[in-house]
């Protein structure tokens, strides 16, 4: 299928412009062509993770891209009241998208046909099951109102029946909540599409729609951090509204991937012809979208749907104002059912509905909010404190204001420290009853036997070692704070873990595991490990642990004081390092994922007077600290000099400086050339040299000594990003 | 024998022999000084020119296409042209554009 970033056809945003969902939009079109595992998939989607635009960009790019498999595209809408009437629309839909798809034609759909106008649309191939739908349905033969939405649903199994080949993506699933008989209708859609041959996906809001239907699953987060940096540049560009480095983290943090609310915050921006260059600016207008904007209308929206009446929406309001100021967030369903003043059968669908969106979650005997949505928290404040406490609405926005801007570089802050955490609870899953030698976990035998050896000989040596120490097996592992809610304080979740497991000598052995990383600048001393040990033997004892081992990992490992506390009290502690080493001797990269990415190196150089050899010498370095061989490094580094030199050469450049990132990480390098100016394709069509043989020597010197070479014009210049494997792929 | 040294090219002529040795860095500047040196030891009658890429690290597609104007204008002066001590790197380079199908390598 080949690509295209042309005009959408239902899609709100162009396929360029729609970013973070690669792999889900190529196993979503593989499922299309039916090289899925089974026809029918449930795409269970988190609220505001964008699943609606991606089965939108789905639609497009097999409207745009091919001509066999006919794409419908139909969500249940806020305005559809009653199963029937979603019912029959859903049949006009499917009609209309076959028929523009058959024509070639997008505006058909935008045009909304009567029914008669279809037929007369219609291309022959398919004129005789459409023209007998349409038939049928206008002679009113089929009365009964069950048996005619069973009639519109099944639609796409009579085209399949008479050779058309369908794709069919029925949205929104979560709002027949709201529909009179939605029940029957999302019943009737399995019963009839289970029979399908061809295949189809069921979306809607995940804890909605997990469980309901026996086809297998795709989830939709909200999009990761790297994403949603990605979706940050985009806004800022279709928007244009400038943003930094700095504040794009901030707004995929502080919006958790939305890209619903990153969209709002710049239109938000772009209104007011206002950048999102500094915290203060990005905190004013996410504080004016939380009180009163866009972010605002659309939490209304959810309460004024699912609760209308003022009174009862005042109850709730208050039921989550005492449980937030409580610290527990959440009580009892007696608790909250008693107090919300709605009768069980109200209660029991209000709060399920609440659970379906995600503003509370439902236990088996509890309801508890949120309390990681940032927004919607910061959403129930506001209302807590303007509708319930009276408050002034401009001493509420000023002093929730300068709260968010105080709190921006804290909640930054945590991020960093996150990300930077070794991955102790993916590290302990991969213990797995493996054996090691002491020194790689006992940091006082590390130190004594390989301080100052390089990586490579401490591995053989770790490998060859005669005594060996079992890790257990490991059963079950979660954050310590899932146990033991207090630790909390101490730690950032990810930076701890407790893992249950068997002792590798018997099964009957039952051990537990709990490890923290702990900070220090130095050798952590005695004073520091006696501090962590007490506070893990603290979370053992409250959980009732029996056996147990204590392992802290510091930085730059532990002073001999604390190396005996350690041993005195049966404890490991090892340094980063040796963790590093762990990880690579259990083949546990691949789990702990995202922390040991990329290292990224960034230089500016001006043009001119042979600058390339500065960034020659910069690549080789890098390549050399991440064992890169040496021919390898020497093709980079040529390659590198002629694309420095092409960018001096013809960008004519207003700057004159080349922009380079290098970006290595355990498989490759890849590099990236910027340059402002005349874009190289712009320079080969207008300037002619008289050295006309040596044209294009530069770039067939860097696709011959790099793995991959790509040339990308900018706005306002040439970006030139080649790669070099560390082994060939 | 005559030596002359330019900023980062050198040249050892010893009767209709020359041996010029290019800098640690084979760009425009330095293969410019190399073409200059080598026009004059054609001129002054020098049958083998032998470049010697002892010292050079990098080469780029500049310098390249200069050692091609140097291999010319030794073609028609009946002279050979002889790349000496060039290491596996640059020979690679030298295949890719097609300098070795012109030239000696040693």
């Amino acid at each position: 299928m080949k690509r295209f970033s042309g005009r959408p056809v239902i899609a709100e945003n162009k396929a360029d412009d729609f970013v973070g969902r690669e792999s889900e939009i190529e196993r979503l079109l593989q499922h299309a062509r039916g090289l899925g595992s089974a026809n029918g998939l449930l795409l269970l989607s988190a609220p505001l993770a964008g699943s609606s635009e991606l089965l939108r960009q789905i639609y497009d790019r097999l409207f745009i891209g091919q001509k066999e498999i006919i794409p419908v595209y139909f969500a249940i809408k806020k305005s559809d009241t009653t199963a029937g009437q979603a019912g029959l629309r859903f049949l006009q839909e499917f009609l209309v998208q076959t028929v523009a798809f058959r024509r070639g034609d997008a505006n058909i759909i935008g045009s909304s046909p009567e029914m008669s106008e279809i037929s007369e649309l219609t291309v022959p191939a398919d004129g005789y099951w459409i023209d007998r739908l349409v038939e049928i349905l206008s002679e009113g033969k089929v009365k009964d109102e069950q048996a005619l939405l069973r009639s519109y649903l099944s639609s796409p199994l009579r085209a399949g029946a008479n050779g058309a080949n369908v794709f069919v993506m029925i949205d929104d699933l979560h709002e027949l909540s709201f529909l009179e008989n939605g029940d029957a209708f999302l019943e009737d859609l399995k019963e009839i599409f289970i029979h399908a041959d061809f295949p189809f996906v069921f979306a809607g809001r995940r804890r909605f729609l997990f469980g309901t239907m026996p086809f297998e699953s795709m989830m939709i987060d909200r999009l990761a951090f790297a994403d949603a940096g990605r979706l940050a540049d985009k806004l800022s560009a279709k928007f244009g509204v400038p943003i930094n480095a700095q504040t794009k983290d901030l707004i995929a943090v502080q919006l958790q991937g939305n890209p619903a609310f990153m969209n709002f915050l710049f239109a938000a921006a772009q209104e007011k012809a206002e950048p999102l260059d500094s915290f203060q600016s990005v905190e004013r207008f996410y504080a004016n979208a939380v009180y009163g904007g866009r972010i605002c209308k659309f939490y209304d929206s959810i309460f004024d749907r699912i609760i209308p009446e003022t009174e009862l929406q005042t109850n709730l309001l208050r039921l989550f104002s005492d449980v937030l100021k409580d610290g527990t967030n959440k009580a009892r369903i007696e608790f909250w059912q008693k107090h919300s003043d709605l009768a069980e059968t109200q209660f029991r669908s209000v709060i399920k509905m609440l659970n379906a969106h995600e503003i509370v979650t439902l236990g088996s005997n509890s309801i508890e909010t949120v309390a990681e949505n940032t927004a919607l928290c910061d959403y129930l404040n506001g209302r807590i404190r303007l509708e319930l406490d009276g408050a002034a609405r401009a001493l509420v926005v000023g002093e929730e204001l300068s709260a968010f801007v105080k709190r921006a570089p804290q909640l930054m802050a945590r991020v960093y420290r996150q990300r930077s955490a070794i991955g102790l609870r993916e590290l302990l899953q991969a213990f797995n009853g493996q054996q090691i030698t002491p020194a790689l976990i006992d940091y006082g035998r590390f130190k004594d036997e390989f301080k100052g050896a390089n990586d490579d000989k401490i591995l053989k040596a770790t490998k060859d070692a005669n005594e060996k120490i079992s890790l257990p097996r490991i059963v079950y592992v979660a954050h310590t704070v899932a146990f033991y809610r207090q630790i909390g304080e101490l730690f950032d979740a990810e930076r701890s873990a407790v893992a249950l497991g068997f002792a590798e000598s018997s099964e009957n052995e039952e051990i537990v595991w709990i490890a923290a990383e702990i900070d220090s600048k130095l050798e952590a001393a005695g004073e520091t490990a006696e501090f962590w040990c007490d506070r893990l033997e603290m979370v053992a004892a409250n959980c009732g642990f029996q056996q147990y081992k204590v392992w802290l990992v510091a930085p730059e490992g532990f002073a001999p004081d604390a190396v005996a506390v350690l041993r005195g009290r049966n404890a490991f502690g090892s340094s980063r390092k040796q963790v590093d080493l762990l990880i690579s001797f259990l083949n546990a990269k691949p789990l702990i994922g995202k922390n040991n990415g990329a290292h990224e190196y960034e230089i500016i150089v001006p043009m001119g007077e042979d600058t390339e050899m500065i960034a020659a010498h910069t690549v080789e370095e890098i390549a050399k600290r991440h064992n890169f061989p040496a021919k390898a490094i020497n093709q980079i580094k040529t390659a590198l000099v002629e694309a420095c030199i092409n960018a001096a050469e013809h960008s004519h450049s207003p700057d004159r400086k080349i922009y380079q990132k290098f970006a290595v990480d355990d498989e490759k390098i890849a590099i990236t050339i910027a340059n402002r100016g005349v874009r190289l394709n712009d320079a080969n069509a207008r300037e002619v040299t008289s050295d006309e043989g040596r044209r294009g020597w530069g770039l067939k010197l860097m696709k011959g000594l790099m793995d991959d070479v790509k040339i990308e014009q900018t706005d306002d210049g040439t970006r030139i990003t080649m790669v070099k494997f560390l082994k060939k792929p | 024998m005559i030596t002359q040294k330019g900023l980062d090219v050198s040249v050892e002529a010893v009767g209709e022999r020359a041996v010029v040795f290019a800098g640690d860095y084979l760009n425009k500047l330095s293969g410019e000084q190399i073409e200059h040196i080598c026009r004059q030891q054609l001129a002054a009658g020098c049958k083998e020119l032998v470049v010697n890429f002892s010292e050079t690290e990098i080469v780029n597609s500049i310098g390249i296409s200069i050692l091609l104007g140097v291999i010319d204008s030794a073609s028609n002066n009946g002279a050979k042209v002889v790349f000496s001590d060039v290491n596996e790197d640059t020979v690679e380079l030298f295949e890719m554009l097609g300098l070795t199908k012109h030239v000696t390598i040693a």
